[in-house]
């Protein structure tokens, strides 16, 4: 209890202190000259800035990331030197072909033409997020990037640069041929599937090798999923190799779909390699298929000629 | 004569002590129709299945043209026809197909057998029906199947057990028309029937079994004799006149036993068939003979006589 | 005889009860394999190696396999092909005119068994074959040549089979004068060998060796053994085990309880008997199913050359 009373005095008495000394600097001001005088009612933070203009304030001006990525900047704005509040016209410029916006944050859609700032209240200035979208349908080459926002009042105007420092990546696809992800295959035959390979990145892949998962229940040992080549050494950007898959059910195998996984380990860092899931129907191989109708046939055709023979007519 | 055909001898049959036939002793010779009588249970049915071997005899023995039925059974089928007292046939098949059955399990060439079939069936007045199923045929009719049915193999011996039961008078002439001829081409034929006038008209000879006893056998006239007159031959003349002495004169004929007279008709008994005898002696003695008749026994009254 | 048997052969092919009893057993069989080929993937093991016979052999958790309809189907077809078979030719009158005819007498009842047996082995390889050859088709995986064997073997067991219950419905058509009541019986015997023998073994087992679900292995396989020798009574029986043990080549052992036990005591491999060790393990059951239906044969043989053919 004695203690927050004693907190609360010297809180008081803190107050008091400010206003006092405040007053204080005031009267030494006002004692200086006219022009002071008048000044006075300026506040004391701002007692340097003599002239009306805009400040740009980032603290990462510089990102770095992958073509397919977007680089989104915190730029803070701040109007000094002016008596009342203004609006300033907000652009921002990037490289050819890249998409720029000026947005309120990361994550809104509305795009922000103007923002209004007033300097007499501003503490920290008004925080807009500048994104930038390297072009999608090229890949963008490695670099930096130069991206300019611009904020303008009337003659007033300023600028900052921000850089998006584009690095080389590879891109890995894994997919089939057809796109379809299902296949046929007949009992004891091979069957082909041809997956396609391909970096649409901009840095060399290294080393692509290749595995399956077989499908669970009967004979999962006899399944025969081979690869060729059953590695690559390595991948241009932009380029793009076909895989044959040889699957080969075993020769007992029931038709009906089964599951196989083809996975690529391309990358050892991300523990998730891309796999495809493909549904391979084995149907029945055409020659026990028809043995298997003709046993059928045979059997009315022995009843048929039962009766011709043995019956009478 | 000629071959014998039928030979039993004490041809016994019993059922659980029950004798159906009892000490049977027959004989019949190629070419005869031997007429077999016997009120109903006497034991005809059973004789007979005996002679084709569908029975074992419980003593005695058959012979069937040399052969034994229970031992050599397909030597006495394949002569021997029988038609069953009630004759049965595959319902499903029709007359045609039954026949051509029958011809194939004697073995007929198929084209014997078509020929012969067709000429049965036109025979037994079948040849309208013979493409129906049997179940569509009536009682009568496949009788007359049944009688076609045996003619199929060529049979030396006939059994006929009741074969004109349920056939319409045409029919039966026609059938006891049949079997005369046949007997004509030396077939023997046993004909079992309690029509006595159709057995009359046929039959060469007679049996007539009465609980399992064969109590008379013979031919008719023979049997007329002895059951009712005594074994006498009975002769009946008209003359012109009738006087004393041709009663005399006919007395003196060897072998007449007596002459019974009336106004214009003698009966005369004798032991032989002195017919000729007799008219000579009218003839001789200038009397006119008007008529003469040598008594007839009818086949119904020896038949009660015998059972009776 | 060959005339005798071509007639009777040609009156059963054209017989309404051959059409009704072939499309009924190939309608059960075609419906067995739909199911079979529903739960083969299931029921095949990673390890099985006779991916076809289980066709013949698996059944679903509703209905039982096509094994099951075939021990049903050859008893009735048997009985259906024998039961009137001479006493409808005795009603009907035509026994003693055949009888007259230049034939043994035993033709007639040769003819007959073997035309009613050749029906039958025509249904029961033909229902094998529709089943094997759909299944074929819809599995896509061909039996082998030890399979095929073993199919040869069920076809020829289900024959013989089969000849029992025509022989035993003959004897009942030569014993009885009236169809109906040959059929009955013929029946009733089935029903009592299908159905009360298992009853009565199961009874008298368990009045035996009592078991409950704490017994040991030793008394279950006792029980299960004494149960097994009583419905050895039944030719049902026998027959089940016979195709049961030639269409699956896992059953070591008739008992279960122990073949459970040499598995888990004696270390036994589940590995699958070959064909000869196979058969050679129903081969007793064989053996009485060819002589019972010997016997039932012999004895209406002899019945039938014995009796008086009376057209009555
Ligand atoms: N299976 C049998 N068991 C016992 N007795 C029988 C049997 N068959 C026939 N009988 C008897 O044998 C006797 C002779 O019968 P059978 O059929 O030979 O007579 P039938 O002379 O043909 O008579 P019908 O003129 O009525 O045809 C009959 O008294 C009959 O009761
Ligand atoms: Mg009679």
């Amino acid at each position: 209890m004695s203690k927050s009373m004693l907190a609360c005095l010297m809180a008081c008495l803190l107050l008091f202190t400010v206003a006092f000394s405040g007053l204080a600097n005031t009267q030494l001001v006002m004692a200086k000259s006219e022009e002071a005088n008048k000044l006075s009612l300026i506040p004391p933070w701002q007692a340097s800035p003599s002239e009306e203009e805009i400040q740009f304030n980032c603290k990462y001006p510089i990102q770095s990331g992958t073509s397919d990525s977007s680089f989104s900047f915190n730029v803070e704005l701040k109007y000094v030197g002016g008596e009342e509040s203004q609006l300033f016209d907000l652009s921002a410029e990037g490289p050819p072909d890249w998409m720029v916006r000026v947005q309120q944050t990361v994550s809104g859609t509305k795009e922000l033409p103007a923002v209004v700032l007033d300097p007499t209240k501003t503490y920290s200035g008004e925080s807009v997020v500048v994104i930038a979208f390297p072009p999608y349908w090229v890949v963008t080459e490695p670099g930096d990037y130069n991206i300019k926002l611009k904020a303008a009042s009337g003659d007033l105007e300023g600028s900052i640069d921000l850089t998006a420092r584009v690095t080389a990546r590879y891109e890995f696809k894994f997919e089939t041929d057809t796109g379809l992800l299902n296949t046929k295959a007949t009992a004891g035959k091979e069957s082909h599937l041809t997956v396609v390979v391909s970096n649409t990145g901009t840095a060399n892949l290294d080393k692509v090798m290749f595995s399956s998962g077989k499908p669970s229940g009967i004979g999962d040992e006899h399944w025969d999923v081979t690869f060729n080549p059953d590695k690559l050494e390595g991948l241009k950007p932009l380029e793009e190799q076909e895989v044959d898959v040889i699957i080969k059910p075993p020769a007992k195998t029931i038709a009906g779909d089964y599951m196989i996984t083809l996975r690529s380990n391309s990358d050892p860092s991300t523990s998730s390699s891309p796999e495809l899931k493909i549904r391979v129907t084995v149907g029945t191989s055409t020659k026990w298929g028809w043995i298997g109708a003709g046993i059928i046939v045979a059997v009315l055709a022995g009843l048929v000629l039962a009766f011709r023979k043995l019956g009478r007519k | 004569m000629g071959q014998v055909v039928i030979e039993t001898s004490d041809l016994s049959k019993t059922y659980d002590g029950f004798t159906a036939v009892d000490k049977l002793n027959l004989h019949i010779e190629e070419g005869e129709i031997f007429g077999f009588l016997g009120p109903n249970g006497a034991g005809k049915t059973t004789t007979m299945l005996m002679l084709l071997g569908l029975t074992a005899p419980s003593s005695g023995t058959v012979q069937i043209c040399g052969h034994d039925p229970g031992r050599e059974p397909l030597e006495v089928k394949r002569v021997v026809g029988y038609l069953p007292e009630k004759v049965g046939f595959y319902e499903n098949l029709n007359a045609r197909q039954n026949l051509e059955y029958t011809a194939e399990l004697n073995n007929l060439p198929k084209r014997e057998a078509f020929e012969k079939i067709n000429n049965l069936l036109s025979t037994v007045g079948l040849s309208q029906v013979c493409d129906q199923e049997v179940k569509k045929l009536s009682r009568g009719m496949k009788q007359r199947l049944g009688i076609a049915d045996i003619w199929i193999k060529d049979p030396k011996l006939v059994l006929l057990d009741e074969p004109t039961s349920g056939i319409d008078p045409e029919g039966i002439e026609d059938i006891l028309t049949l079997t005369a001829n046949m007997a004509r081409k030396g077939i023997t034929v046993v004909f079992c029937s309690h029509q006595l006038h159709q057995v009359q008209r046929i039959c060469t000879r007679v049996g007539i079994l009465n609980k399992g006893h064969l109590v008379a056998e013979g031919q008719i006239d023979r049997l007329g004799r002895e059951a009712i007159a005594g074994g006498r031959y009975r002769i009946e003349i008209q003359v012109a006149q009738v006087n004393q002495k041709l009663v005399d004169a006919l007395k003196l004929v060897e072998g007449v036993v007596d002459v019974q007279g009336s106004a214009e008709t003698l009966l005369i008994s004798c032991d032989k068939d002195l017919r000729e005898q007799i008219s000579k002696l009218i003839v001789e003695s200038d009397n006119s003979l008007l008529g003469m008749k040598i008594e007839e026994y009818s086949l119904e009254a020896v038949y009660k006589e015998v059972l009776s | 005889m060959y005339t005798v048997f071509r007639k009777e052969l040609a009156d059963y092919l054209e017989s309404k009860r051959f059409a009704m009893l072939f499309i009924l057993a190939t309608m059960a069989a075609v419906f067995a394999v739909y199911l079979a080929v529903q739960n083969i993937r299931g029921a095949v093991s990673s390890s099985s190696e006779f991916v076809f016979l289980k066709i013949f052999t698996v059944s679903s958790e509703t209905l039982p396999s096509f094994l099951f309809f075939v021990s049903i189907f050859i008893p009735i077809i048997g009985i259906a092909f024998g039961f009137d078979a001479i006493n409808n030719e005795r009603a009907s009158g035509n026994l003693s005119r055949l009888l007259s005819q230049p034939i043994y007498r035993d033709s007639i009842i040769n003819g007959k068994f073997l035309a009613s047996l050749a029906v039958l082995s025509f249904i029961v390889v033909s229902v094998i074959a529709i089943v094997g050859g759909l299944g074929l088709r819809i599995i896509g995986v061909p039996p082998d040549s030890e399979e095929v064997l073993r199919l040869i073997a069920f076809a020829l067991t289900s024959i013989i089979y089969g000849a029992f219950w025509v022989a035993l419905a003959i004897l009942f058509s030569v014993s009885f004068n009236r169809a109906a009541s040959s059929m009955l019986a013929a029946l009733a015997l089935w029903m009592f060998f299908f159905f009360f023998v298992y009853m009565i073994a199961g009874a008298i087992a368990d009045a035996r060796v009592p078991i409950d679900s704490n017994s040991s292995f030793e008394m279950i396989a006792k029980n299960a053994e004494i149960q097994g020798m009583i419905n050895r009574i039944s030719p049902c029986n026998l027959y089940g085990e016979s195709i049961l043990a030639l269409l699956t080549p896992e059953i070591a052992s008739l008992n279960p309880a122990l073949m459970m036990i040499s598995v888990i005591a004696a270390g036994r491999m589940l590995t699958p008997l070959n064909f000869t060790q196979s058969l050679l393990l129903v081969w007793p059951q064989i053996v009485t199913m060819v002589a019972l239906a010997t016997i039932c044969f012999a004895i209406s043989y002899v019945r039938f050359i014995k009796q008086e053919i009376r057209a009555t």
